[in-house]
């Protein structure tokens, strides 16, 4: 076996036992509490074909479409606003309290305004969750670009290169590893934030789809959508860790 | 032929440079020694395009200099080699921002070998010595086929074995090529052996206070003569 084999065939072999000792775990809980709320694995696996008529796929999809919009326009926003306070000492300097100001706002409390400046519908449901994501990115990004040695640029300077030749040559690649750490985080911080917000003027997601089945005292079906919900995380931050060790390689070894 | 007059830099209220002028001939080495925070540093960072706030004239062959039309090699005091980028884009990197000067692949191939940086080309900069990174450096310098070659303190970080070692790997391909080069340093051994014209700075505000031919410049049988003629910069120095 090559190296790199065993590497992978050690990793997924880590999965297969973190899920396994999951399932033991809830199992043992399961059979010690004998609460109706908490219903064994085994059955809510076997809840799958219920959930599928009920169009799990579907609100699947909706959380999906919600997180990625929200992600991809967060890092967005946060690579210009972070890169350029990294850069610029007034820009940063103007931004800056600004966004320590609003960072530590509660952003749920904000649900009614949103709800009128936008729509009751999708955008804003992802205009909340970008509020929720977008600060930390900023800060991190920044803070990163800030961190970048100086050096680093001075030679690309003695070799005469265009400001978009430093940030594609240096600022770019210097700051991927933290802006994958500060994406792991967000990517957490939005699906569980979907849960609350998908229970508003919406009937698709699987926010609803578990408060759905809570009120219908469905027990089954609600923790059939909690396993989907971390199973979409949980392929989300593998996609983040696999994107990770092919771009940042130098970091890695 | 680089000239620099009447050169004056300063950090707010500081001054690091103060009347400062230096001729450097095409195709000579020069050494510059002087106390750490006498403005060597600053020196070359105006040569090299960092800083742009100065007053005094500098000219490249007679036309004003400007460090986008003349090309230099730099070779900061850590090397500066970008973390991300393996041996090889590092060492081509200059290619990469300007493709005008394209050296002939046997000369790229031959300043690689001299350097003894063939076999690590993949390796990123984290895996190397301190010596490997100092020659990848120097290999980017020379592969850039620079107008000027700028060293600031290039061998200062490294052991007294490998500091020799790679004095003398500089010195062989700098015979071949014979770029103009100026190299900053504080050890004074250091300055001998790689100058061919000795400058010796004030302490700050850095200014020109000795400046000497070097007679042992590329003479290999020269230990003893070497040190008497270090001696003699030390007491001229009187610092």
């Amino acid at each position: 076996m090559t190296k790199r084999r065993k590497h992978i065939f050690n990793y997924f072999g880590y999965i297969i036992g973190g899920f396994i000792l999951f399932n033991v775990i809830w199992y043992i809980l399961a059979a010690g509490l004998s609460l109706k709320a908490l219903p064994f694995p085994t059955e809510v696996y076997g809840g799958y074909s219920k959930a599928f008529e009920n169009g799990i796929l579907d609100h699947t999809f909706a959380s999906l479409r919600r997180i990625a919009y929200s992600i991809g326009i967060s890092l967005g926003i946060a690579l210009v606003l972070g890169v350029w306070m990294g850069y610029s000492k007034r820009v940063n300097s103007l931004l800056g309290p600004m966004i320590y100001f609003s960072y530590p706002i509660p952003k749920l409390a904000l649900l009614p305004i949103i709800m009128v400046l936008f729509d009751l519908g999708e955008t804003s449901k992802i205009v909340i969750v970008i509020l929720i994501v977008v600060f930390q990115l900023i800060i991190t990004i920044r803070d990163a670009v800030k961190n970048i040695s100086k050096e680093n640029y001075y030679v690309l300077i003695s070799f005469g290169a265009t400001g978009l030749q430093k940030m594609r040559h240096i600022t770019l690649p210097a700051i991927l590893p933290e802006v994958f750490s500060s994406l792991r985080v967000a990517l957490g911080i939005a699906t569980s934030a979907l849960f609350f917000i998908e229970t508003f003027g919406t009937d698709k997601g699987l926010g609803f789809y578990i408060t759905d089945s809570q009120m219908r005292v469905d027990y089954v079906q609600m923790y059939f959508g909690i396993i989907v919900l971390s199973l979409i995380g949980f392929i989300l931050f593998l996609i983040v860790d696999l994107l990770d060790s092919v771009l940042c390689k130098w970091k890695n070894i | 032929m680089l000239s620099i007059e009447n050169l004056e830099v300063k950090y707010g209220n500081t001054v690091a440079l103060n009347d400062f002028s230096l001729t450097i001939k095409k195709g000579e080495i020069y050494s510059l020694i002087g106390p750490s925070g006498c403005g060597k540093s600053t020196l070359l960072k105006v040569l090299c395009g960092i800083i742009r706030n100065y007053s005094g004239q500098i000219a490249f062959n007679g036309k004003a200099f400007t460090p986008r039309e003349v090309s230099i090699g730099y070779v900061p005091q850590h090397y500066g080699l970008l973390e991300w980028k393996t041996v090889k884009e590092n060492i081509f990197l200059s290619y990469k921002l300007n493709s005008t000067k394209v050296l002939r692949e046997a000369e790229v191939s031959e300043i690689i070998n001299s350097l003894e940086i063939d076999d690590i080309q993949n390796r990123y900069p984290s895996q190397l010595s301190g010596g490997q990174k100092q020659r990848v450096a120097l290999a980017r310098a020379f592969i850039s086929q620079p107008d000027i070659l700028l060293m600031d303190e290039p061998f200062s970080s490294l052991d007294t074995f490998t500091s020799e070692a790679s004095q003398r790997l500089f010195l062989r391909l700098w015979e071949k090529y014979k770029v103009t080069t100026l190299f900053i340093t504080h050890n004074i051994h250091e300055a001998v052996s790689i100058g061919e014209h000795i400058i010796v700075m004030s302490k700050s505000p850095g200014r020109i206070i000795h400046q000497v031919e070097n007679p042992l410049f590329n003479v290999s049988e020269y230990q003893e003569e070497k040190l008497r003629f270090v001696a003699s910069i030390i007491n001229k120095i009187g610092y």
